[in-house]
């Protein structure tokens, strides 16, 4: 590769300056004159039918300008399976549910016509456990699930099973395992479990709405897809996509929590609708966070692998039950790829994975950094250390008698290339001393323990990814795509490659802010995939910018553009380095005035991806990159209290190539330090489908002092199609931490929690049953 | 989740605050830092028609020494002014670390002691600590002032003595004796930034391995915080050896009626509380830690 200026050089985020001032502008900073406060009615009931809601008394609230209640829109929404109401209709199927919204002029109206709605509920048996959902004859959450709409989805055939409260079944067939069981020298078989996980994005879900007199609907919306908003909202309202305008500001953090339609988008939307001309702004409270958005999928799993002597993998077999909650959502997307990925980035002949999305009556799950991987790998990877002690193995020699390399086959039947994991591996063992001799007892009298874990994440694919690059009279950039901003720092990512290609100092570019009415479509920043789609799309319309400015330059001087070349900031010919023009000067030859060249750019991953086999979950390409990434652990714990202290942690991404590698070692360090309040200390907690716990109070996310010591490993394995050979970097380190950390726990005090999070509580019981077992 | 109207009274002495909590009944309120009670209002649990602020009464915030030996302390101070005063540091040491172990940076320099103890949260830091001083509280009601041994204030679960229209004003926290060996140990084994699942303050007082003076009181195991007395008896007169520690640390899990949370169950909370009073006191014992 070329050198390069920019790219692959640590740069200061082009938002830092606005950030650490407290100037930039945020979804909850937005603002208009006269704007109505809209607040949403949860129902407070898990599982009900609503005999008779009534707004009558609310009406006369002075001051309350609007109301919408379900009756108001009957179409349903849904990612892929359509079976939910923008606010409930008739049933209501979990307590966070929004049955009714109400705009007014002063945020105390809004409360008091809240307060004065009256919902008249017939209880239903509910639903809260996902093994009871799954047992015969449990309560149906959705009896009509047969006849809703569905959506046609490339790679994912939806097969809701009749009479149950299964909406998808993702399979998965490779070699026979049954056969396979009976070659192996030991199989061991685990059920782990996973709890439900909140974002505790600081930036809590907002939107502006506004229906104007020309009957466009336009969103101010702190959203990761304002192009999926938009779809799912026309398809929803039945408006035309170009009367749907959504723009989008910076993000305080999204972690996919804002993706699709969460009940403020709709109820908003019809508030506005109700009042033409008016900005409705419904801002939702912490509680509403907990209570009426999503959350990490709670997660049941066994696993069973089976090995030879020499630790050889001949079959592994995984099954999960994963808990949707009341609406499907994204969850077709997270079973079928966090399902694939289950058995771990292993050479495994023989393979069988069944994974079951199923509704309760609790809080919608939704897309989470590290999509389920987490979820899977907790069990996987504890797992192999499992496998490893019976066998009489090091963790770390079993996995590298089996971790994918290149040429290696994976278990969807995809030959592997540029494969990053034996790295991450490698280099987070040799970071924590793996291999080295530990002192086992610390001075304090608590015991040491180390541990790893790796993983494989696909991306979202096949997606399009379309933008713009315009080069102005002054020779500055505007990059026109709809990627968002919301902390992970594609922004400037994005700006360093126009920089780069079109060689103009970093400063002298801008990406302008997501408006589906202007930037191109895009599906979504989320799954780690924005440098890689996006990254191709500014690379792509740089160089036509390049080539037009080339072509015109040509003109200009008479002179054949292949005899031009950009050079520092302008246009020169090629050996006579006197006769340059700058952008600037070539535009305003070129037109006599001033104008502009606007470039554009288009990726498309179709072509090179491979239809995976509903029945075998085969593909030879099922993702358009695979992330990488591995996680090492030491640790205490104190024996006689079960309290796990975490004194090093080494996180390993494999980045493909490091645009900006400042902004990859941030986005590996959040991310594993996200693992550990997962995997320590986050838990909402249930009372049946009453949350316990929807304050910070109660439930805790870890914060500056619970950080322990880490180290930052960048991988750097390229991607053949990767802009520079980069690929997603955001979501990777999260996965492998329970997992790691309940391996440290193991090696420490030879107990092993199989239930998330490994609370100190936990391990004490364990040690005393453990102790009590020995007499 | 937004605060309904209420009236906001900015009193500049106590009695002005005492007749504007009796004018207002059940509906009034004190309120000083209001780290406690805003979000209780925030999220509807409270719905006081009227605050009384005491905030900003002359003097109440005062930290000042007094002819015993010990200290006053004005029942608005903010726990950052308690943990940071020289005075404090120097003769009551305990208290002083206990109110900097409170929540987080910016609860501290909001919230204030007072405030602290009347809201009657368990898990309060400051609390053990100034139970096992044997503090004084000083109050002031309809009936004039009147004082009240720190441990009577507790009287259950979010209850103290605290009666109607009555105002905190101060705390008389005796010194402490010299020589005297102390730990407040703010238990936390979820995140640093917790309520305390055991929040245990012990003062020792020595000769030799002899254990004269013992005080121990606890936070976050019951209902209420308050004083390990059977733990105490098992160490005063006796010499401070592994079996005699063994011994308070049981009396202490007995003399508690936890209970469960998300915290943790009652169960592991009385056996945390036996781990850490064994491990406090021979810490003690043995010089460690203070």
């Amino acid at each position: 590769m070329a050198d390069t200026v920019v790219v692959g050089k640590s740069v200061v985020r082009t938002d830092a300056a606005a950030k650490v001032r407290g100037g930039a502008m945020y979804g909850v900073d937005v603002r208009f004159g006269g704007m109505l406060v809209g607040k949403t009615l949860r129902a407070g009931i898990p599982h009900a039918r609503i005999v008779n809601l009534e707004t009558s008394a609310a009406a006369k609230v002075p001051g309350v300008r609007a109301i919408v209640t379900g009756p108001d829109c009957s179409r349903r929404h849904g990612l892929f399976q359509k079976d939910q109401p923008a606010l409930a209709i008739d049933r209501v199927r979990y307590a966070g549910e929004v049955v009714a919204a109400v705009a007014a002029e002063d945020e105390e109206a809004a409360q008091e016509a809240i307060e004065r709605i009256a919902v008249d509920y017939e209880e239903l048996p509910g639903v809260f456990d996902v093994m009871e959902a799954v047992a015969p004859g449990a309560p149906l959450i959705h009896p009509d699930q047969m006849s809703y709409e569905r959506a046609q989805v490339t790679g994912l055939v939806l097969n809701p099973v009749p009479d149950s409260n299964i909406s998808y079944h993702f399979k998965l067939r490779r070699g026979d395992v049954e056969a396979a069981w009976s070659q192996c020298d030991l199989v061991v078989e685990d059920t782990f479990s996973t709890q439900f996980v909140q974002y505790a994005h600081l930036e809590p879900h907002v939107t502006i709405a506004l229906y104007d007199a020309t009957g466009v609907l336009t969103l101010w919306t702190s959203t990761m897809g304002p192009h999926t908003v938009r779809d799912m909202l026309a398809d929803l309202l039945q408006l035309p996509q170009q009367r749907v305008r959504v723009i989008t500001n910076m993000v305080g953090g999204g972690y996919g929590s804002k993706m699709y339609l969460r009940a403020i988008n709709p109820a908003a939307a019809l508030l506005a609708m109700k009042v033409p001309n008016r900005h409705v702004r419904i801002l939702f409270d912490r509680e509403d966070e907990f209570l009426s958005c999503a959350g990490r999928l709670p997660t049941r799993t066994t696993m069973k692998t089976g090995v030879k002597q020499d630790g050889t993998l001949v079959a592994r077999q995984s099954t999960i039950y994963w808990e949707k909650g009341a609406y499907a959502d994204i969850g077709a997307v997270i079973v079928r790829n966090a399902s694939y990925c289950s058995l771990g980035p292993y050479r495994i002949p023989n393979a069988r994975i069944d994974g079951y999305l199923v509704y309760t009556n609790r809080q919608p799950g939704g897309g989470f950094r590290g999509l389920g991987i987490p979820q899977v790998s907790w069990a996987g990877e504890q797992q192999m250390d499992r496998v490893a002690r019976e066998l009489g193995m090091s963790p770390l020699a079993l996995r590298r008698r089996n971790i994918l390399g290149e040429d290696d086959v994976s278990v969807t039947g995809e030959r592997m290339h540029r494969v990053g994991v034996g790295e991450c591996l490698e280099r987070v063992a040799a970071a924590i001393g793996y291999e080295r001799p530990l002192e086992r007892t610390a001075p304090s009298g608590a015991r040491r323990g180390r541990g790893l874990a790796c993983i494989l994440k696909s991306t979202l694919t096949p997606t399009a990814s379309f933008g713009f690059v315009k080069l102005n009279n002054d020779g500055s950039v505007d990059v026109i795509t709809s990627a968002v901003e919301h902390g992970q720092g594609a922004h400037t990512v994005l700006a360093q490659i126009a920089a780069e290609e079109l060689s103009v100092p970093l400063d002298k570019v801008r990406c302008v802010m997501p408006d589906t009415s202007v930037t191109p479509f895009d599906r979504s920043s989320t799954s780690s995939r924005t440098t890689f789609h996006m990254g191709l799309v500014v690379k792509e319309a740089s160089a036509d910018v390049r080539r037009q400015l080339l072509d015109m330059a040509g003109a200009v001087i008479e002179v054949h553009p292949r005899d031009l070349e950009i050079r520092d900031g302008a246009v020169a010919v090629r050996g006579a380095p006197d006769r340059a023009l700058s952008y600037g000067q070539v535009i305003a030859r070129f037109y006599g005035g001033p104008g502009t060249v606007l470039g554009k750019g288009v990726v498309n991953t179709k072509p090179l991806y491979d239809t995976m086999n509903a029945e075998t979950g085969q593909s030879s390409r099922p993702s358009i990159f695979w992330m990488y990434a591995a996680i090492g652990i030491e640790a205490e714990v104190d024996p006689d209290t079960g309290q796990l202290t975490v004194g090093r942690m080494a996180s390993a991404a494999d980045a493909g190539k490091a645009i900006n590698p400042l902004a990859c070692v941030q986005q590996i360090d959040g991310s594993a330090i996200m693992g550990l309040g997962m995997a320590m200390m986050e838990e909402v907690a249930f009372d049946g489908g009453r949350t316990l716990n929807p304050t910070f109070l109660d439930y805790k996310i870890p914060t500056t002092v619970d950080v322990p010591d880490t180290d930052v490993i960048i991988v750097e394995s390229g991607h053949d199609e990767g802009p520079y050979g980069a690929k997603g970097i955001g979501e990777p380190a999260i996965a492998p931490v329970p997992a790691a950390l309940g391996n440290a726990v193991y090696d420490a005090v030879g107990v092993q929690v199989k239930d998330l999070p490994i609370r100190a509580e936990k391990i004490y019981r364990a040690l005393r049953a453990k102790g009590e077992e020995r007499g | 989740m937004i605060l309904r109207p209420f009236e906001y009274v900015e009193s500049q002495t106590v009695d002005d605050a005492v007749a504007a909590l009796r004018g207002g009944g059940d509906d009034a309120r004190v309120i000083a830092g209001g780290t406690a009670l805003v979000p209780l209002m925030k999220h509807a649990v409270l719905r006081p028609a009227r605050l009384v602020s005491i905030a900003r009464v002359p003097g109440l915030a005062d930290i000042a020494p007094a002819t015993s030996g010990g200290l006053r302390i004005g029942g608005v101070a903010t726990h950052w002014a308690v943990s940071h005063a020289t005075l404090v540091r120097e003769r009551s040491p305990l208290l002083a670390y206990a109110c900097a172990r409170v929540a987080s940076p910016t609860v501290r320099s909001m919230g204030t002691l007072g405030g602290n103890l009347c809201y009657g949260e368990s898990a309060s830091d400051p609390a053990p600590a100034l139970l096992a001083l044997r503090a004084t509280v000083r109050l002031h009601g309809p009936g004039g002032a009147r004082t009240v041994p720190i441990t009577e204030f507790f009287t259950g679960f979010y209850e103290t003595a605290l009666q109607e229209a009555e105002v905190l004003t101060s705390l008389d926290v005796p010194a402490m004796p010299a020589g005297a060996r102390w730990r407040y140990l703010k238990w936390t084994p979820r995140a640093q930034e917790d309520k305390a699942l055991v929040g245990l303050a012990a003062m020792l007082v020595l000769d030799g391995h002899r254990c004269r003076v013992a005080r121990l009181a606890v936070g976050g195991v019951g209902a209420s915080p308050v004083v390990l007395a059977r733990a105490e008896q098992a160490l005063e007169g006796q010499e401070l050896d592994e079996a005699t520690i063994a011994r308070a640390a049981d009396a202490a899990a007995g003399e508690v009626e936890p209970m469960d949370d998300l915290q943790g169950s009652a169960e592991y909370r009385r056996d945390m509380l036996r781990v850490w009073v064994r491990r406090v006191v021979a810490g003690l014992a043995e010089g460690r830690a203070s």
